[in-house]
């Protein structure tokens, strides 16, 4: 052992009692071991005044203005918070103008609306034209019309427009698994017109997004 | 728009949390007397902790403030004598030299006084005798201040401030008792073993530093000038 390692473990509290007793007895005879010894505290002082110097910067540090540092971190805070909530409310609203009952509705009542405008004024179809008039105003009981009017119809293509337009009654009720039933069985349907519709307003009705917003 | 509201409202309870605990270190951490002396022995993460609350205690302080303005320290004076005597008391407890010596606020108001005392003899010309007198009447010797010639300063340059930042780093943590593996994780080093080696080396480059650099400086123990 050199006697960097010896004064080492002396230092460190790391020698037997014997060992211990050995070193003092060498150190009192061997000036190197003295001299080298003196260098070892030396260097621990040394070390101490880092110590000292890095402890004086933070306690300086601490002597700062908190007010700043808070502010400066709840600048941070609160950019991120908005940013979070400014995509959130974005994802909101596309979120409700896309995919709610009543954006549905909208979106698929407006298109045939205009169909049936330009039908003629005969009593069957008459009759369905102002069901559906009723629908748009938001008429009670829509549903139980529209429902009355298919079982007593006997025309399949006035039928099958009232069976859409009873779809749409259900989800203007927000009744979706009403909705959903009627839809499918205007899918399953062969040549039904309002197919291709159903198929569209099923699959927005089933889009996982609508149950973030519903 | 109900799970909206609620949604947004639990965002801002999350980062109102934040702020109060980025704010407030030790706020669930509250240390009694005993714990700040054995978390400043301790050493590593928990004595900074120890000292943040002693130095930022306002009571502690203002008791510091009011005893040595009788003896014409103001405030720039006092906060570089405070901040002082926090790191005299952290080397004291680390060092042992601080033991029962009635309570710890105690110690540090005799040695707020004692380097008062020290920096008025320093610059003797300026001030009143009759205070230096009234402050030495007051002056205990239960505070440990070794002090050092000027050739210190000289050897700190041509010793420890040409190690590299690692090496510099290493020791203070290793000095102020940080666990090997404490260091290991802070400096990025990938093994126990490397750690040891690394503090091994750097107090053995500094050893020889200093025997190369030829100077002794002399130790002065408080009083001594």
């Amino acid at each position: 052992m050199d006697n960097f390692e010896k004064i080492e473990s002396y230092l460190m509290d790391e020698l037997s009692k014997e060992d211990r007793v050995k070193f003092e007895q060498e150190l009192k005879l061997d000036l190197q071991l003295q001299s080298d010894l003196e260098d070892h505290l030396l260097a621990r002082d040394l070390i101490e005044i880092d110590i000292a110097t890095n402890l004086k910067a933070k306690l300086q540090g601490l002597d700062q203005p908190k007010n700043t540092k808070v502010r400066k971190f709840n600048f941070k805070v609160w950019t991120i918070a908005a940013s979070l909530l400014i995509c959130i409310s974005s994802a909101w609203i596309y979120l409700d103008k896309n995919y709610s009952n009543e954006a549905l509705f909208d979106k698929n009542f407006l298109i045939i609306e205009n169909q049936v405008r330009g039908s003629q004024p005969s009593s069957p179809e008459e009759k369905l034209n102002l069901l559906i008039k009723d629908l748009e105003n938001g008429q009670v009981n829509s549903v139980g019309a529209f429902q009355k009017f298919i079982d007593e119809n006997e025309d399949v293509d006035n039928e099958q427009k009232a069976s859409w337009y009873l779809a749409l009654a259900y989800l203007k009720e927000n009744n979706i698994g009403k909705t959903k039933e009627v839809l499918q069985n205007i899918i399953s349907e062969k040549n039904n017109p309002f197919s291709n519709k159903a198929s569209i307003l099923l699959n927005d009705l089933n889009n996982v997004w609508r149950n973030v917003i519903n | 728009m109900k799970l909206f509201k609620l949604y947004a409202e639990k965002v801002i309870l999350i980062f109102e949390k934040i702020v109060i605990f980025r704010s407030n270190p030790v706020i669930n951490s509250f240390m009694v007397e005993t714990e700040i002396i054995s978390a400043i022995r301790a050493g590593g993460r928990i004595r900074d902790q120890a000292l943040e609350q002693i130095y930022t205690n306002a009571k502690v302080k203002n008791r510091a403030k009011a005893i040595l303005v009788k003896y014409n320290c103001f405030d720039t004076d006092f906060n570089d004598i405070y901040q002082d005597a926090i790191i005299l008391l952290d080397k004291n407890v680390r060092n042992g030299q601080f033991e029962s010596r009635g309570s710890l606020e105690a110690y540090l108001m005799s040695t707020c006084k004692l380097l008062w005392y020290n920096e008025l003899r320093r610059k003797k010309k300026f001030v009143d005798e009759e205070i230096l007198k009234n402050l030495e009447n007051t002056v205990t010797n239960e505070v440990d201040q070794t002090q050092y010639d000027e050739d210190l300063l000289k050897l700190l340059d041509l010793t420890l401030k040409k190690l590299d930042e690692r090496c510099r780093k290493v020791l203070e943590m290793w000095k102020l008792s940080y666990s090997m593996s404490e260091i290991m994780e802070t400096l990025g080093i990938t093994s126990l073993g490397m750690t040891r080696k690394l503090k091994f080396t750097c107090l053995n480059k500094l050893t020889d530093l200093i025997k190369c650099s030829g100077i002794k400086p002399i130790k002065k123990r408080h009083g001594q000038f």
